[in-house]
Formats: structure tokens, sequence, C-alpha cells
């Protein structure tokens, strides 16, 4: 891999993320005064993503595999700026448009179209450019008849291809597609591969977490592979990589 | 030809402060900016003068002296002087006065007046009586004094001479405004330099902490961080206003409605207890109730906003306020509404509209400005605590009973009365009675105490914002 010092897009370095559990959820102000006087108030730290490290530059495009639960999401988070790294540090260079679980965020209650608006100013979209583009968005996830339908009729697919359709419309600088892609139909998923190579040919940096690995090797430069929190691997060998990971969730010992 | 001088090097010093405060945000200005901050100085400009003037307000010792003498016609030389008149507007005389003036009934209807009486008799007429009260500086005065029963002569004495003045009446009880003379020009120069050196001071302090909170803003980037979500902010208030009217006319009218039906049932409770030692009583019940139900609407409608777009916030990266800030639009378009069918109140019941009713701007803005500060705390502590719905739901219940809504604390004593001011949604209430149903301006500490509760509020909200930012997220 050529080393450029230029075109960083994307830095983590030994980022460690925690989460804070225990009993402290869910509990009122009196119950949180009875124990802190009786100083039975506990909080449990966890750790979600343990001292990983990475780059991308302008371009790339990098799968991020491991099972459930092993802080792909988390790391995300810590990228988009919804959290702050416990250690190390996330720089971010460029305007992000981010798509953690779909179908989140989305209101049951308006109508297609005004879920359309809110998500696209979500993602900082001006009222211009949604009015400009709103049909293309319609269009391209094939829910013409669909605008001034009542959101909860949707189906989790058209849901979600609305939701990528949203997010990839603008030209971002970097795009975050958090199991996105292996939700929809086939021909679906084969139109948003299209419109992610030609996102990234446009020279955005993509980042994309999804179970499929014929999806990460088709598409993707780079990829991290994380288990329990631990960084795994990091590297272009993409293929090398996803054939490991393919006999560890095979029960295979890694080599 | 005074005043008109002391107006120009008002305006000239406002404009000074206006160039200042643009010179010092040159760096960054833009239009909007420039004009968002001439607003706020010129208005303050007014705050800040129609404050010295109810601040500074110096007197000078008027004397009257009962001559032994009378005009032809009358037999009598009883005097009683009701009050003063000052540009035009009334005022009553000084409780304070002691001497040969006691009270009087003038009219028979216990009217406070201060008479020309000795113990329970009349002054004999050859007597002669004389008496000193304090009156502001100024020019264009008048005295008002009933002939009792027919009047006599009377030296009137004041810091630039002394004229004689005869209040004859043909008929009993007749009031009389009698123009004195104006107070010495020193005076009147003292007492302007004094007004304009607070006035200056106001601005100053204003436009300083106006520098440094947008030199804050500015570097801190959140007004432009604000300006980027600005769509966000439409679509979040679009958003809370079909889910809260369900797309129907009945929803909204029903929440204008709602705090008129309030007034209602209180004014038909309240009316025989009150309505007959309180003045304007649907007005004073009103401004309470106006006050109460927007700040109730607003911190019990805040309070969830956090929690509500917890499916947001902990998957796209936005400004957490912002929830907040859409969720207080509607409750603020409520209270407008509101606000308008009080003014319409006010016009019914003939109270006159005075140039004061722009002061109302103030408790206004702190007031919307302490109802987002608390909905800031509220909904970050709601995050936390699952129980602050209800507890709150009480704490709502207590302050409504101890803000004086719909019963007087006139009677309390002193101590009782100065316990009120704790309650800041008291303040806010009693600052628009005050404007309103009395015609005049509160304070300077009034306004400085209303002022800090907001201020301290907001800041409190903010800083739970800024401090939690990141861990919000562990409590949903
Ligand atoms: N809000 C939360 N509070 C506590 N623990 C959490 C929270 N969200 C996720 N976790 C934990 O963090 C770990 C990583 O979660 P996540 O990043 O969602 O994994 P992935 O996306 O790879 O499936 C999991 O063990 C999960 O239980
Ligand atoms: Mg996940």
């Amino acid at each position: 891999m050529e080393e450029r010092n230029t075109g960083i897009t994307i830095e983590a370095s030994e980022v460690s993320i925690r989460y804070r559990t225990g009993d402290f959820k869910d509990i009122g102000l009196k119950e949180w005064v009875i124990r802190k006087i009786r100083k039975d108030y506990h909080v449990e730290e966890f750790m979600a993503v343990k001292g990983v490290t990475f780059k991308l530059y302008e371009g790339d495009l990098l799968g991020i595999i491991g099972t459930n639960g092993s802080g792909k999401s988390t790391l995300l988070k810590a990228i988009t700026g919804i959290m702050e790294p416990t250690n190390g540090y996330v720089k971010v260079t460029g305007q992000i448009a981010a798509l953690l679980e779909l179908g989140s965020g989305f209101d049951g209650n308006l109508t297609v179209k005004e879920n359309a608006y809110l998500r696209g100013a979500m993602l900082g979209y001006t009222k211009s450019f949604m009015d400009e583009k709103y049909k293309e968005i319609i269009s391209f996830s094939e829910l013409d008849n669909f605008s001034n339908r009542p959101f909860k009729q949707l189906s989790t697919g058209m849901q979600t291809r609305l939701a990528f359709s949203i997010a990839s419309l603008v030209q971002p600088e970097i795009l975050i597609l958090d199991e996105v892609l292996s939700v929809g139909d086939g021909a679906f998923q084969e139109k948003s591969a299209r419109k992610m190579r030609e996102i990234i040919s446009n020279g955005a940096t993509t980042i994309l977490v999804s179970h499929s690995l014929e999806q990460i090797k088709e598409l993707c430069n780079k990829i991290l592979w994380l288990h329990k929190g631990e960084q795994v691997a990091f590297g272009d060998n993409v293929a090398e990589i996803c054939d490991n990971y393919q006999h560890f969730l095979n029960g295979d010992v890694i080599s | 030809m005074i005043t008109f001088v002391f107006f120009i090097i008002k305006i000239c010093i406002l404009l000074l402060t206006a160039l200042g405060v643009w010179l010092s945000l040159k760096s960054r200005i833009s239009l909007t900016s420039l004009i968002g901050s001439l607003i706020i100085v010129i208005w303050f400009a007014f705050f800040g003068s129609i404050i010295a003037e109810t601040a500074i307000s110096p007197s000078e010792t008027i004397n009257i002296k009962a001559l032994n003498e009378h005009s032809d016609d009358s037999t009598g030389a009883i005097i009683v002087l009701s009050g003063y008149e000052l540009d035009n507007k009334k005022y009553d005389v000084p409780h304070d006065i002691n001497g040969y003036w006691v009270y009087f009934d003038a009219t028979g209807q216990n009217n406070f007046s201060v008479g020309w009486l000795e113990g329970t008799d009349y002054q004999p007429v050859d007597a002669t009586a004389e008496i000193s009260f304090n009156m502001p500086v100024g020019i264009d005065r008048k005295l008002d004094l009933y002939a009792y029963p027919w009047g006599g002569l009377a030296e009137v004495t004041t810091s630039s001479g002394s004229t004689i003045i005869d209040t004859y009446s043909a008929q009993e009880l007749d009031m009389k405004s009698i123009p004195i003379l104006d107070s010495s020009k020193v005076l009147i120069y003292k007492m302007e330099i004094q007004r304009i050196f607070v006035y200056c001071g106001i601005l100053l302090i204003f436009s300083a902490s106006l520098i440094a909170a947008l030199r804050l803003i500015y570097n801190d980037h959140s007004l432009i961080k604000l300006q980027k979500h600005k769509f966000l902010f439409t679509q979040l208030v679009k958003r809370d206003f079909t889910l809260k009217y369900k797309r129907t006319i009945l929803g909204m009218l029903w929440s204008v409605l709602s705090p008129l039906f309030n007034l209602l049932i209180m004014w038909l409770i309240f009316k025989r207890l009150l309505g007959n030692s309180v003045d304007h009583f649907v007005v004073y019940l009103f401004s309470g109730q106006l006050v109460f139900s927007y700040f109730s609407d607003a911190t019990n409608q805040g309070m969830t906003s956090l929690i509500d777009n917890a499916s947001i916030f902990t998957k796209v990266n936005v400004p957490k306020y912002m929830f907040l800030f859409s969720k207080n639009i509607s409750s603020l378009i409520n209270f407008g509404l509101t606000l308008i069918i009080f003014f319409i109140f006010v016009f019914l019941e003939g109270i006159p509209i005075t140039e004061y009713y722009i002061m109302l701007a103030y408790p206004i803005v702190c007031l919307i400005l302490f109802n987002v500060g608390m909905g800031l705390v509220l909904s970050g502590m709601y995050v936390f605590f699952r129980d602050m719905q209800y507890l709150w739901g009480i704490a709502t219940q207590l302050i409504m009973w101890l803000s004086a809504i719909f019963y007087s604390i006139d009677s309390y004593p002193q101590v009782g009365q100065n316990l009120f001011l704790l309650n800041p949604i008291y303040l806010f209430i009693r600052y628009i009675r005050k404007i309103v149903i009395e015609g005049q301006v509160p304070s300077v500490g009034f306004h400085l105490i209303m002022g800090g509760y907001t201020v301290l509020v907001l800041l409190l909200g903010f800083r739970m914002y800024k401090k939690n930012n990141h861990s919000f997220l562990y409590y949903v």
C-alpha cells in the first residue's frame, strides 16, 4: 500500500469506547437518592471497543465485519461524533452522511414525504436541495405511489430503500452505512451497490458494515475485523481477511 | 430646548454604542447579525432610558403657605392637596407628610388626600399654615388642589422662586390643577446628567455582555451550527406540530381555548372572593394564568423532548437542544395567541395603553428564555430519572398555588411579600400586572432579580447539556 500523508479523511488511533451499565437505568430520583445514601449505587463499565487503529483516505471503502455485539456500530458512533472515545482519538475531515441502523429515527405517524424531509434534514441537507431531489429519492426507492401514506404502512424493506436513497443521494464526502445494504430484495441490493460504486468513484470515503462477505469482497478495498471489541485484522488484503473470518465463523482456529 | 439637547446626547450615545458593537464584531460581520445587534441595542437603549427615568427621580422641596387672605367672593381658606401632575401624569401626594396635613376625605369616597386641617377642626380663617413636601424635579408641574369649601390664597415656593396661587372656586370641592414654577435650571441639568450616567452605565454593561456573548458564540461555532441545522429545526417543528395537533384545526383551537376555560373557571370561583378588592380582576387573573399556563405547558411538554427523540440522537449527530427548542415553539405560539387575547381583555376593561407597555418585552423575553432553561434542565434530568415527570407534575401544582395567580398578597406582612420574590413565576406575573394594571415600571432591582433567575436557569440548562452531551446515550 502506498503511504500518503494528504487525503486522510478518517483516522482512528487506539480508539477504546466504554459503555456505562449497571443498575442506574430506569431508576427514579427517589430510588437514586436512597441508593446513594445506602452506598448501594453501582455503575459498571463495559468496553465495547478496545484499541482500534486505522486510517482511511479519499476514495477508500472500508468494510467492517464481526459477529453481533463485536462493537461495529459503537465504533461508527465514535466516528460520527455521537459518542466520544474513552481513550484514543478519531479525526474526521469532511462532511459525514451516516446511516446507523436503518429504519430508526423515522416516525410512523408522519407521511413518507414528511419522513423523507426530516431524514434529509438530519443528514444536513438544505430545504432547496430536498425540494429538488425529492422526486429522484422517491423514484430511486420505488415508492412513487406512497408519498402521502403514513410511514408505518411501509414494509421494512421499503423503509430501508427509502433510507438508503436519501443518504446516498448527495455526494457526501463520507458515507457510513451500518447494515443497510443487507436489507432489501436482490434487485434493490444490486441497484444500491451500483449507486455506492458511483459515490466512491467520485472520491467519497465510505464505511460499510455488512454481514454479507460477498458484498464486502466485491465492494471494499479495505477491511476491518472486530471481535469482542478487539481489532483482529485491518488491511487491504480483503479476500484473505474475509476467508479467515469465514473460517472463524465455521469454527476453525484462526491461522 | 433643554430636553431636546439631552435627547440629542442620548441619541449620540446610542449610535456610539451601536458603532462599538459593530466594530467589535467586525471580523465576522454579516448583515443579519448587524441588524440583530442594532435592534437589541436600540431596544435596550429605550429600556435603559426608562430604567434611568425610574431609577433617578431627584426631588426638591415644595413649600405651600396658606395666606390669611382670600379673594373677594370666598370666606374660607381650607385647601386640600390631592396630588400633583408632572408631564400630564398624575401622582398622589407622598404618604409621609406630617404637620398640618392630615387625611382628609375630600370626595366622600375615602380617597387619600391631605388636608388643611388641624386636629379635627378646620383651621380658623386668620391662621397661617405652612407645609413642605418633596416633589420630583421637573418642568410643567401642577398641583391638584381642592378648595374647601371656597378656597383661598397660598404662596407656593419652589427651587426657582415663589408665586401666589388662588384656589378659589365657586363650587364646593371643585378640583383645580394649578401650575407652579418649574424647577431651577441647575436642578434640571443635574437631574439630566445623572440620568445620562445611569443610561450610559446600563448601555455599557449591556453592550459589553452582548459582545462577550456573541464573541463566545462565534468562537464556539454554535451560531454557525445553528444556521447549519436550520432546516432540521424547521422540520422538527413541523413534525411536533403535526403530531401534537393531529392535523386538525380543533386540536390547535383547543390548546388556545384551554387556558381561557381555566380563566373562566377561576373567574367564576374567585370573583366573589376578590372581585371587589382587586382592580380589574379579570385582567389580574388573566395575567397570572397567561404566564403560568405558558410555563406549565413549555416545561411539561419540553421535559420529554430528549427521550422522545432518543432514536434520533443515538443514531445521528445533531445538537440535542434542538429537540427542546422545537417542542418549545408550539408552546410559544400558544402563548403568543393567548397574549393577543389578553390584550383584547385589557382593551375591553378600558385600561389605558401607555408607552410603558413596550417594557413588557422584558418579562416576556425573560420568560421565554427561562422556560427554555427550565426545559433544558428538566429534559436532561428526565433522561436520568424517569420519575421526574411525576415529580414535576406535583411541583407545577405547587408553583401554581405559590404564584399569587388568584389571590393578592398586598395585605401580607412585608417578610411574606418578600418571600414571593423567590418565585420567578411570581416575578413575571407581578411585572405584567405592574405595567398593565398599575401603569408603572418596576424598580431596577426587580429587573435584576428577574434577569438573574433567567440567566441562572439558562446557564444551568446549557451546562447540563454540554456536560452530558455524550452520556445521555447511556441512559436511554
Ligand atoms: N446503550 C448501550 N449500553 C450498554 N451496552 C451497549 C449499548 N449499546 C451496545 N452495547 C453493547 O456494546 C457491545 C457492542 O455493541 P454494537 O456496537 O452494537 O455491536 P455490533 O454493531 O457489532 O453488533 C455489545 O456487547 C452491546 O451489548
Ligand atoms: Mg450493529
